[in-house]
């Protein structure tokens, strides 16, 4: 029961998290078009900054010894009795704690939003082949100077960053799992609101024809900046909450393999469908979840998450064959506002809401 | 000099696969992202044979050459052919070469931890230095290979009627395909071929590295600044990318990690990815690619109108 | 005073001269043809006019004020739409949905005001959403409006595009081969509604158009274009009958 209980958790916090990588992605891709191969790097960008500065500032506070905190060559060793002390300062300051969350949150998505920017630089520069190129290279780039640059995330040996939910006790998961799960559905409604509105319908218009969308005086390159804002802020908040879950921030995990994965979710789930895409994200980390919790009862002589893989890829391929729309297509035609529509037009649609 | 020599060595893998990279490229215009992992299968290859055939590493360069040369053939048949004749675009091609890239990746760890349990030795972080090759031999080895191969695929390419008509095919299929070359062969025979010199340079790679199944998909990059910096369309373009990339990184890590700078030396492979980076954002056709003169005549344009 | 004046248009595509020196106008509420064999410059004029290409050198004046090189959507804005030689539709948006991405001064355009003025454009919405239909039942589409533009026939992607511009009341329309591929019926009907859209809005045309059987009676003034130079200009039928136009058409 207890088991089974953590696992839900578990799948709940991954999943929180990634349906925002996925929903991120398929503001980017499924509504603006713009291939964005380089999903992992906005993410890392919010761990990276949340580890970089949690641990720091929240050792501040109680007094720990500065050098510790500032040396790097201490702050390697000593981060993670800094975090655990930290998380036992903020056991007692449960708003301390929450402002650390929310400010948290809003770091990653300003680093996130700033790293997409840049971004799209290329973006409105490059034919997607070179584009795609470009930012995995830029998110390798990213992850081998923070791997390397010990000041960052200490390096190799990752930092440790502490538990903001400690002050609710044995509930600390649990609060922690619904804030992220609070998080994320409020990114879930946001981000419906913004695309089923006339800045979704521009962003479509440009994926579907990008030099008439310009001709019907949509400002493609300004759209393309502030769509790649808008995404990599929140896939920037979902790094920042990664980091807050997990409790450490390794560089090495920021492979490609990570964006890979976000692009399945939308790909799987359905492009330019909003419930397709956390449909993708449930079905992955679904099993995902379930494969590390049964792992040691299946007698492999290999690791099966790499069958895991193999599969997906596999089912991936197969479906860009045969349902290259995704499991849950895009439906167009929604109408926002309250409008007659008499009834000699065909069709069943009119006038919804 | 040990150095230069290093820096050769590392620079003839490195051009051997981007040979390959960019001749796949110049067929469906799909940037490869399986390439490394076929360069890893060719090591893979060359440890098999060496362990359970008793041969040396550079006996077995030929079934590298097939082994590889297979898997390229197989994604193309299984993966881009069919999409290609579904009208998939760019994005979708290159999810289907991101999908492959896993599977291949992940297979190729499925087959060392297979491999590992079965035989008892150890199939992760192989040198071929114990297998039977030699550490300085396999320099002039693998120079005398890249230099071979580079001459015989331009003699094959430029000077026999089917290199010819290949090259045709690929570049031009709309073209070659009202003259009655097969296209869909040529493309086939190319991803064969594309395949096949990535796993030659496979068997080089664990005479220097420490070789497990991630390795070849950490030179993919590498392998694009190469394939980028020559030109994509240009196969011989990435003979000179190639060596530029490989040689700039290894000369330049040994340059930065002294003093003044002192840099950590991991920052190694960060040097062909910058140069990437800032060749894309400032020359995304490669050198070749450059307008020479578009750009000479806007700067005399500059100079007369500042005059 | 002319609506829009280009004033010794350049464009050069390597060897290819596409305009040489492209001098003309367009009155306010007229219908302006522009004539020529293909590959005389004609699309390519229309792309430098609406901001599409940069011309090597030459102005472009609209409405009193230079807008040479300035961005296609800021030239909308201005007042200038155009339409495109092969049809140009969102294909994935219902037909309702491509006019509606069409219409001017929307609020919610950008993902912050989409958020925080959700009720101010909702009521445009209600607006634009009322005009297009209008602009359907005008070009017979209106049975069609909840269709994907992928489903529509070649002539109704022409009414389309037709339709889109209309959204924004320009002040002048760039038409590429509005009649290619579209009925003779049908033709005539959109030739009658765009001269009635000139004479009841005041909007100005320029309309590249090979078909000047339908569309020259309508016309007040054209303009023949051949190897990148306008080559006769003055009424349609002056131009029609002009002996170097002929020429040119017979493959001079
Ligand atoms: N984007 C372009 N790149 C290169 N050449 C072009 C381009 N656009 C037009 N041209 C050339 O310019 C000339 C004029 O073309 P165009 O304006 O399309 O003629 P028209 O519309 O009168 O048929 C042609 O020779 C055409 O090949
Ligand atoms: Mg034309």
């Amino acid at each position: 029961m207890a088991e089974l209980f953590s696992f839900l958790l578990g799948l709940a916090a991954f999943y929180s998290i990634y349906q925002m990588l996925a929903l991120s992605l398929n503001l980017e891709y499924g509504y603006g078009g713009l291939p964005n191969f380089g999903k992992v790097m906005f993410f890392a960008g919010g761990a990276f900054v949340t580890g970089a500065l949690l641990t720091r500032l929240v050792a501040l506070s109680p007094g720990a010894p500065p050098d510790m905190v500032w040396d790097v060559s201490k702050f390697k060793i000593y981060n993670t009795l800094l975090a655990t002390r930290g998380s036992g300062y903020l056991a007692t300051n449960p708003l301390l704690a929450l402002t650390l969350f929310a400010l948290m949150l809003i770091l990653g998505a300003g680093v996130g939003a700033l790293l997409g920017i840049l971004a799209s630089y290329p973006a409105v520069r490059l034919r997607e082949d070179y584009l795609g190129v470009t930012l995995i290279v830029s998110g390798e780039l990213l992850r081998i100077v923070a791997r390397n640059y010990e000041p960052l995330v200490c390096g190799t040996l990752g930092v440790s960053v502490p538990n903001l939910f400690a002050w609710a006790g044995t509930y600390s998961e649990l609060i922690k799992v619904g804030s992220m799960v609070a998080v994320s559905t409020a990114t879930v409604l946001l981000i419906n609101i913004m695309v089923n509105s006339p800045y979704g319908r521009a962003l479509r218009a440009m994926r579907d024809q990008e030099a008439a969308a310009a001709s019907l005086g949509k400002d493609v390159v300004l759209l393309k900046i502030k769509t790649l804002a808008v995404g990599s802020a929140i896939a920037g908040a979902a790094g920042s909450m990664y980091a807050m879950y997990l409790g450490a921030v390794v560089a090495d995990e920021f492979t490609p393999l990570k964006t890979f994965i976000v692009w399945l979710m939308v790909v799987m789930g359905g492009a330019g469908n909003n419930a397709g895409a956390c449909l993708g994200a449930l079905t992955y980390i679904g099993i995902d979840r379930a494969l590390t919790l049964f792992k040691h009862l299946i007698p492999l002589p290999f690791d099966v998450n790499y069958l895991y893989y193999t599969v997906m890829g596999v089912a991936l391929i197969l479906l860009l064959m045969y349902r290259p729309e995704g499991i849950l297509p895009e439906r167009p035609g929604r109408l926002y506002a309250t409008t007659e529509i008499s009834s000699d037009s065909r069709g069943g649609q009119a006038a919804p809401h | 000099m040990n150095v230069v020599l290093d820096a050769l060595a590392f620079s003839n893998i490195i051009v051997l696969s981007s040979i390959g990279l960019t001749l796949t490229y110049i067929t469906l215009k799909v940037p490869n992202f399986a390439h490394g992992d076929l360069v890893t299968i060719g090591a893979y290859t060359a440890l098999a044979a060496a362990r359970l055939l008793g041969i040396t590493p550079y006996a077995a360069i030929p079934l590298a050459f097939i082994a590889s040369g297979m898997a390229a053939l197989a994604s193309y048949y299984l993966v881009y052919r069919p999409l290609d004749r579904r009208g998939a675009g760019i994005v979708t091609l290159m999810i289907a070469s991101m999908s492959t890239e896993v599977i291949l990746r992940a297979s190729l760890h499925i087959f060392a931890d297979v491999m590992t349990t079965s035989t008892k030795s150890y199939w992760r972080g192989f040198l071929f230095r114990e297998e039977g090759g030699q550490l300085t031999s396999y320099i002039v080895v693998s120079t005398i290979t890249a230099i071979l191969i580079i001459i015989s695929l331009y003699l094959f390419l430029h000077r026999t009627k089917y290199g010819v008509a290949l090259r045709a095919a690929v570049e031009n299929p709309s073209l070659a395909s009202a003259i009655g070359i097969d296209v869909d062969k040529a493309r086939a025979v190319s991803w064969l071929i594309a395949g096949g010199l990535a796993g030659v340079a496979g068997v080089f790679m664990p005479f220097r590295t420490p070789t497990d199944p991630e390795t070849g998909w950490a030179l993919l990059l590498r392998m694009f600044a190469a394939s980028v910096l020559g030109g994509l369309d240009a196969v011989f373009g990435a003979v000179i990318g190639g060596y530029v990339i490989g040689l700039s990184e290894v000369l330049g890590i040994y340059l930065l990690s002294g003093p003044p700078l002192n840099l950590s030396t991991a920052y190694r492979p960060a040097i062909p990815f910058a140069i990437l980076v800032i060749l894309l954002l400032i020359a995304p056709r490669g050198l070749s690619g450059v307008e020479w003169r578009r750009l000479l005549s806007r700067m005399s344009r500059g100079v007369v109108r500042s005059g | 005073m002319s609506l829009l004046i280009t004033d010794g248009l350049f464009k050069r595509f390597g060897g290819v001269i596409a305009l040489d020196n492209v001098s003309i106008r367009v009155e306010p509420s007229s219908i302006t043809l522009l004539v020529g064999p293909n590959g005389s410059g004609k699309s390519t004029l229309i792309n430098v006019i609406s901001g599409f290409y940069k011309p090597d050198s030459g102005r472009v004046f609209f409405n009193n004020c230079e807008v040479t090189g300035w961005p296609p959507h800021k030239l909308y804005s201005a007042g200038i739409a155009r339409t495109f030689q092969l049809p140009a539709p969102f294909a994935k948006m219902t037909v309702l949905e491509n006019l509606l991405v069409a219409a001017k001064w929307s609020t919610g355009e950008s993902p912050l005001t989409a958020l925080l003025h959700r009720r101010r454009w909702l009521e445009e919405e209600a607006e634009h959403v009322e005009r297009a239909f209008r602009i359907l039942e005008l070009l017979s589409l209106r049975h069609m409006w909840d269709r994907r533009a992928s489903e529509l026939s070649g002539g109704q992607l022409k009414l389309l595009e037709l339709g889109r511009v209309l959204m924004s009341s320009p002040k002048l329309i760039l038409l590429d081969e509005p009649l290619a591929g579209i009925n003779p019926r049908l033709a005539e009907a959109i030739v009658k509604h765009i001269s009635s859209l000139r004479d009841e809005l005041g909007v100005a045309f320029l309309i590249v158009e090979h078909r000047l059987d339908v569309i020259a009676d309508y016309a007040d003034y054209a303009y023949a274009m051949f190897r990148g130079r306008v080559i006769e200009e003055g009424t349609p039928k002056q131009v029609l009958k002009s002996p170097q136009v002929l020429k040119a058409y017979l493959g001079g």
